[in-house]
């Protein structure tokens, strides 16, 4: 199914998720307040550290997961080389890597479900009777039941499309899609409706 | 009967996520200037124009939830924490806001036709209500004064007027086509509690073609 | 075998203006019931009343004496309805998920309702498809997901709103046979006839109103005269 973690096991998976994300808030707290540049190069060790601890293929996919920060880099990169402070650029960057590699070691070691139960405990003190809970899980559990429907659907649609034209059309297909997502919502609703709806019990 | 109004909402908003990651995932069209422009903040418009504020920016909320969670959703295939350390957290926070001004904007422009109505709240909550939290968190995460990330989003924003001339096309046909789901529309989420069963009973001998 | 009486006392239903029931009286408590008829007929409306989906304009709607619109708690554990499409009843992303869904709905707590559901899956002999995502089963295999949350509920009334359009033969028979052999009361509406052939009764329904009842043997051939008899659609 769609998700982000990673094939390889780490120590990481271990550890709660209640743990991981708490550092991971701490950390990236502290980052914005670091002012001195030797402040920064330690604590863009310690994610890097951690992944590395995990062996060469866990640092190389950790690595690679670092790729959608490229147009953000080369601009500041060039900005930075134009008013020839590349110091200050550098420390800019590196901040943005330090939080952004932590941030992935959270989401690629810890499952949906044990961040399903993390909500879950979160929102246990101010949903008495379960009532948002139920929805929440309930809308979540839909989301990912569609997703792979939708995909096929907008797929399919493409296909029909390029059977009677000549161009691309790819977003061609978006009214399609909405409309077929609002007659699914139709016909889901009711057999919600059937087995006793999203209302609590 | 309100049991039945939640169900509705409830499902709308789940699939409605679902469309948004579904529409990360078409191909991202080059304009001449060489800029990439993605389907899914024209979701997010038809989010608010379709659903409304409240279901629609419940939907933009779902979805950023589940991106937060680590499904990979974002156009391109990215999600996770990460996306909110990145640069352009300030247009993900926007999506919610953007879906939900768009959606107020809908129930205010009640007097416009559906068209019109539509490209403009789609202006305001999809271009203005994302771009200002979008400017904002950028010129934070690099650093820079707000004009030269005004001026480095710049770029991005011919693709979005395109998107909000489609996102009004495209609810005008579905207004057409299926004008009782509606819910931007209404003052209430759905009165049309009726419709919602005489949709029920009519739309079976389409499945015909299964 | 599971006990079930149905009893349409005068009902109508209209909406949009529309008529879609006709004073419609019937007293059901076979345990193989058909309805045919053509699209537009009611068949549809009928078994959303049955179900408590919707209420008659006029007139009562009872099962096992209860009028399952108002009491829904009692339709969750009289009645299950099986729809033609899978991937418009099918909520959850993986089968165990779907299966234990009703059984929550019904009281059980998460724990037990899968439980129960693990239980279902190994009566039918598919213990396997726990962990499976719905995404990776095929139409037939989605169809019988359906089936099996249904029955996890253990109604004692099963109707069945043209559930098998667009299968093949054998996934076709496979699940009629799977439903033949059923301790539940089942009411089917199908374009099927053939399916038809064991059951007690078949109730044939025409604009809105019933234009047949009775044994198979008779309903069924006068059906398919009146039909060949159709010049326009």
């Amino acid at each position: 199914m769609l998700a982000l973690t990673t094939p390889y096991q780490t120590i990481f998976h271990r550890w709660p998720a209640s743990l991981k994300v708490v550092m991971l808030l701490a950390f990236t707290t502290g980052l914005m307040l670091i002012q001195s540049q030797m402040l920064l190069l330690c604590a863009m060790g310690l994610p890097l550290c951690l992944i590395a601890s995990q062996g060469r293929r866990y640092l190389w996919f950790s690595l690679k997961l670092l790729r959608p920060l490229w147009p953000f880099v080369a601009i500041i990169l060039i900005w930075h080389f134009y008013t020839a402070d590349l110091q200050s650029g550098l420390f800019i960057i590196f901040k943005l890597a330090a939080a952004f590699t932590f941030a992935n070691l959270v989401t690629t070691t810890t499952s949906l479900a044990d961040f399903s139960a993390l909500i879950e405990k979160a929102m246990a003190p101010f949903d008495k009777n379960g009532a948002q809970g139920k929805k929440l899980g309930l809308m979540i559990a839909l989301t990912l039941r569609f997703i792979p429907v939708f995909i096929e659907r907008a797929s399919l649609l493409r296909l029909a499309h390029r059977a009677r034209s000549r161009k691309h059309g790819t977003w061609r297909i978006i009214f399609p899609l909405a409309l077929s997502a609002l007659d699914d919502a139709e016909h889901v609703s009711e057999a919600l409706n059937a087995r006793g709806g999203a209302a609590p019990r | 009967m309100i049991g039945k109004n939640m169900d509705k909402t409830v499902v709308l908003v789940a699939l409605f996520a679902a469309v948004i990651a579904a529409l990360g995932l078409i191909p991202k069209i080059t304009l001449i200037s060489g800029v990439p422009i993605t389907a899914q903040s024209l979701g997010i418009m038809l989010c608010g124009t379709i659903l409304g504020a409240r279901a629609g920016a419940q939907a933009a909320l779902l979805f950023l939830g589940l991106t937060a969670l680590g499904l990979p959703l974002l156009a391109g295939g990215r999600g996770g924490l990460a996306v909110f350390a990145s640069p352009s957290v300030g247009f993900l926070i926007g999506f919610p806001i953007a879906a939900f001004v768009t959606g107020w904007s809908m129930q205010r422009l009640g007097r416009l036709s559906i068209g019109p109505a539509s490209a403009l709240a789609a202006l305001l909550g999809g271009i203005i209500a994302l771009y200002i939290p979008g400017v904002i968190g950028l010129s934070v995460m690099i650093d820079k004064p707000l004009l030269a990330s005004l001026a480095l989003v710049a770029p991005f924003l011919p693709g979005d007027v395109i998107k909000v001339i489609l996102c009004a096309v495209i609810t005008r046909a579905i207004y057409s086509a299926r004008p009782q789901m509606v819910l931007a529309k209404s003052p209430q989420p759905a009165p049309d509690l009726d419709a919602a069963t005489q949709a029920a009973d009519n739309p079976p001998q389409k499945d015909e073609a299964h | 075998m599971a006990d079930c009486t149905i009893q349409f006392e005068n009902v109508s239903l209209s909406l949009n203006a529309r008529e879609l029931l006709k004073g419609v009286s019937l007293d059901i408590q076979e345990q193989r019931v058909g309805v045919i008829g053509r699209n537009g007929s009611g068949k549809t409306s009928f078994a959303r009343l049955l179900c408590g989906l919707l209420a008659p304009s006029s007139g009562r709607v009872r099962v096992n004496g209860n009028d399952l619109f108002k009491h829904r708690a009692a339709a969750l554990k009289t009645v299950g309805i099986l729809f033609q499409n899978p991937d418009h009843q099918i909520i959850f992303p993986t089968v165990l998920e779907e299966l234990s869904f009703g059984l929550t709905q019904q009281g059980q707590r998460k724990a037990e309702a899968m439980q129960n559901a693990t239980k279902i899956l190994q009566q039918f002999d598919r213990l396997d498809w726990a962990e499976r995502t719905i995404a990776t089963l095929s139409q037939g295999q989605r169809h019988l997901v359906c089936l099996l949350s249904v029955l996890a509920m253990a109604p004692p009334l099963l109707v069945l709103d043209e559930p098998f359009a667009g299968l093949d033969l054998p996934t076709k028979t496979y699940l009629q046979n799977l439903l033949y052999g059923l301790d539940q009361s089942v009411l089917h509406i199908t374009h099927d006839l053939q399916a038809l052939a064991e059951y007690e009764r078949v109730i044939w329904l025409e604009k809105g109103q019933v234009a047949g009842d009775g044994l198979p043997k008779n309903i069924i051939p006068a059906f398919e005269n009146a039909m060949a008899q159709v010049e326009q659609i």
